[in-house]
């Protein structure tokens, strides 16, 4: 899984609803098309009686098949199955989620006619093995380095769940980054030949799933984030509910039946509302028509732009928030951005540009990205970047990154004492000292959170570690030296020592309980093997089925060809019509059985056939 | 001059001599003007552009030589102080180089609890 040294390094867009690869290649990034064509994939993973399917595939097969088909695998990485906003997910997905071990989220689809519980990291990895496929078959050659990003407002836990599903795929994550900071490096990739001074540029990021601003200064190659803000959860497809909502209250009125229930007819009726939220951005009105919606009821209605906007406000509003709140911590007054630059598919909606534009007194928005792969572009340039890609672009460029969230450790009882506030440039490192409660105290216990709450159980407990043996002494009089340090892959390792005896204990914090042991990944490193062996024997038998029909299919061409078809005598004809019918017969009755019983059924055929085709032949 | 850096094949990185002796000479300095190399009483604006050029040759992902994310981390520190003209005048004034923190919403609490050794009492249980 680490050889580093092989092959180029490609960048991942895992997106809640679409991903985007690309490479760094021939001096340039090339976003790379999949099978169909499509320069971005749904990241969709299905399951059906006969076959796992993942992407276009997948998501074209939805409405069929909902409850294993599944999606927004982004909103339940690195969270816990208790998560409020897990819970309100739940309620709208067609398919099941059940709490596993240790409050982890488990997702459960009927695959091969067979119950099977995924996590979230493994269904993300599903959809990154695909990514890799498409830029295996593009470069033509093996694809083990990858840069994948994260939304900027990503959690310790969510990015190392994500790096996880990195690894299950079989990749060697060189480095998570941040979305906006990546369409940042896509920005200003091009413009640091060409400009001198520095310029303060605001990132706008709303993509299917989250909304994350990140505010930098880039100057001569030097991309310095400065603050990053965000939610998320919040995106195109809380815009697609309200929507989603709306029809089903008109549905109720016009009809007096309630739809709400029913998984096939909402999922329907969602893939249209999300089909006339993207016309919306260009056109100021759509109809939404679905057939035979319910109770073989046709449903017709229209939406204008304006109603759009209106079923979406205080959402668009939460995105200006978001935008204020990252200025504030950067310290900053938004007349001092120099570019505001929208990134992410949900950017493209006329409202929350405008709201943008008025928030900035009217400021021309930077629309020159592409919103849908702007983030896969910039993550190559990074991959680029980190494997040492011999450019002269590339020799000037650094990204100097953030943490997102404050990082601390519990002390007093309750209080989130914080040790590297959010927005700290990394890597970076923090000693301080600490005594304890209590007379004779003989151990501390040390709690490492994370988070911007006073209190540390609003926070996010990373994780915990005790140190033993402290000699006897009354409370305050221990000297402790606690140190957070992360590195430049935003590893945090806290470490803490008694300074009178020595004793010192540390942790790197990645046993946190929600997320994956090793041995766990390691099992789903082989599950995914197994899976993949599985596909392939899938599109084996596919194959050889194939071969079959299309033998008949030629034979029974060829017998029909007058030419040919006269020099048969009566009897081989019928003998080769009778074979063709028979194989025939047997593929209608028939599942999709095993690639060597088609082989064998073509072998037979071409037994009984070729030697009356070949004596045709030598009669020419 | 010193071999250019970049012969190595992917993951097999080398670095220059030039690297080496950036790491030796930052990690030699205690004093942040001297790390950012930089004259005590330039402009915030020369601070920065010192900062930039440093990153661009100190930053781990730019310099493979050993000790570069120390190095590193240490730049971000003086220039995290020097940036900002409240921690500058009071590094000025002390000398002092540890604990500057920046994020204004959690100074106030914790100005008051720190003594001026840097020791003190917070509990952890």
């Amino acid at each position: 899984m680490s050889d580093h040294g092989e092959g180029p390094a490609i960048g991942i867009d895992l997106g809640t609803t679409y991903s985007c690869v690309a490479v760094w290649q021939n001096e340039r990034v090339e976003i790379i098309v999949n099978d169909q064509g499509n320069r971005t994939t749904p990241s969709y993973v299905a399951f059906t009686p006969i076959e796992r399917l993942v992407g276009d595939a997948a998501k074209i097969q939805v409405a069929r098949n909902p409850t294993n088909s599944i999606f927004d695998a982004k909103r339940l990485i690195g969270r816990r199955f208790s998560d409020p906003l897990v819970q309100e997910d739940i309620k709208l997905w067609p398919f099941k989620v059940i709490c596993g071990l240790d409050d982890k989220p488990m997702i459960v689809v009927n695959y091969k006619g067979e119950e099977k519980n995924f996590s979230a990291e493994e269904i993300s990895s599903m959809v990154l093995r695909r990514m890799r496929e498409i830029a295996e078959a593009y470069l033509g050659t093996t694809v083990n380095n990858a840069v994948v990003t994260v939304p900027a407002y990503f959690n310790d836990s969510q990015r190392k769940s994500t790096k996880d599903a990195g690894g299950i795929a079989g990749l060697n994550v060189l480095r998570i980054i941040n979305e906006p900071t990546a369409a940042a490096i896509a920005y200003g990739l091009d413009k640091i030949a060409d400009s001198n001074g520095k310029r303060n540029v605001l990132i706008f990021d709303l993509g299917g799933g989250t909304a994350d601003v990140s505010l930098l200064t880039i100057e001569k190659g030097v991309f310095q984030v400065k603050a990053v803000a965000g939610d998320t959860h919040l995106g195109g497809e809380d815009f697609d509910n309200r929507v989603v909502n709306h029809f089903v209250e008109i549905f109720k009125r016009q009809h007096k039946v309630d739809i709400s229930g029913n998984s096939r007819a909402l999922r329907r009726l969602r893939t249209a509302c999300e089909k006339a939220k993207k016309i919306l951005s260009s056109a100021i009105d759509t109809t939404i028509e679905v057939d035979a919606l319910c109770n073989g009821i046709d449903f017709f209605s229209t939406i204008t732009r304006a109603k759009f906007a209106e079923l979406n406000m205080d959402l668009f509003r939460k995105c200006i928030a978001i935008v204020e709140k990252c200025l504030t911590d950067a310290n900053m007054d938004k007349s001092c951005v120099h570019a505001v630059v929208l990134s992410g598919g949900s950017s493209r909606i006329p409202k929350v540009q405008q709201l943008l534009q008025d928030f900035f007194d009217g400021k021309e928005l930077c629309k020159s990205l592409h919103p849908d792969e702007a983030v896969a572009y910039g993550a190559a340039v990074q991959a680029a970047i980190l494997t040492n890609m011999r450019n002269e672009k590339l020799q000037d460029i650094v990204l100097l990154d953030v943490t997102p969230l404050s990082l601390g450790v519990k002390a007093n009882g309750m209080d989130m004492n914080i040790m590297i506030p959010r927005n700290t440039a990394i890597p970076t490192e923090k000693k301080r000292y600490y005594t304890t409660g209590a007379d004779n105290q003989t151990s501390v216990l040390i709690s490492v959170y994370e988070g911007e709450r006073a209190r540390t159980c609003d926070n996010n407990l990373l994780g915990r570690f005790k140190l033993p043996n402290i000699p006897p002494a009354p409370k305050g009089v221990v000297k402790i030296n606690v140190c957070f340090n992360i590195d430049t892959n935003g590893i945090l390792n806290v470490s803490a020592k008694e300074m009178t005896t020595g004793v010192m204990r540390n942790i790197t914090i990645t046993n946190d309980e929600s997320r994956l042991s090793s041995e766990e990944i390691d099992r789903m490193v082989q599950d995914a093997e197994i899976y993949k062996a599985e596909d392939d024997e899938h599109r084996k038998k596919v194959k050889a089925k194939d071969a079959l029909e299309k033998y008949t299919f030629n034979l029974r061409n060829t017998i029909n060809n007058e030419k040919i078809g006269a020099k048969l005598s009566r009897k081989g004809r019928k003998k080769i019509k009778d074979a063709i019918q028979h194989v025939n017969e047997w593929l209608d009755g028939l599942q999709l059985v095993d690639s060597e019983e088609y082989a064998d059924k073509l072998k037979t055929l071409k037994s009984i056939c070729n030697p009356i085709m070949e004596r045709i032949y030598r009669l020419n | 001059g010193p071999a250019k850096s970049d012969e190595g094949l992917n993951g097999e990185r080398s670095y220059t001599e030039e690297h080496v002796e950036l790491i030796r000479q930052i990690k030699r300095n205690k004093d942040y003007y001297d790390i950012l190399g930089v004259e005590k009483n330039c402009a915030v604006e020369e601070i920065r552009r010192a900062y930039r050029k440093l990153s661009l040759k100190v930053h781990p992902d730019k310099n493979k030589a050993p000790g570069s994310e120390e190095a590193f981390k240490k730049v971000c520190k003086a220039f995290k102080c020097l940036s900002e003209s409240d921690s500058r005048r009071q590094y000025d004034q002390t000398g002092l180089v540890e604990e500057f923190e920046h994020n204004q919403q959690y100074n106030v609490r914790r100005r008051r609890r720190r003594t001026a050794h840097d020791l003190f009492d917070d509990d952890i249980d």
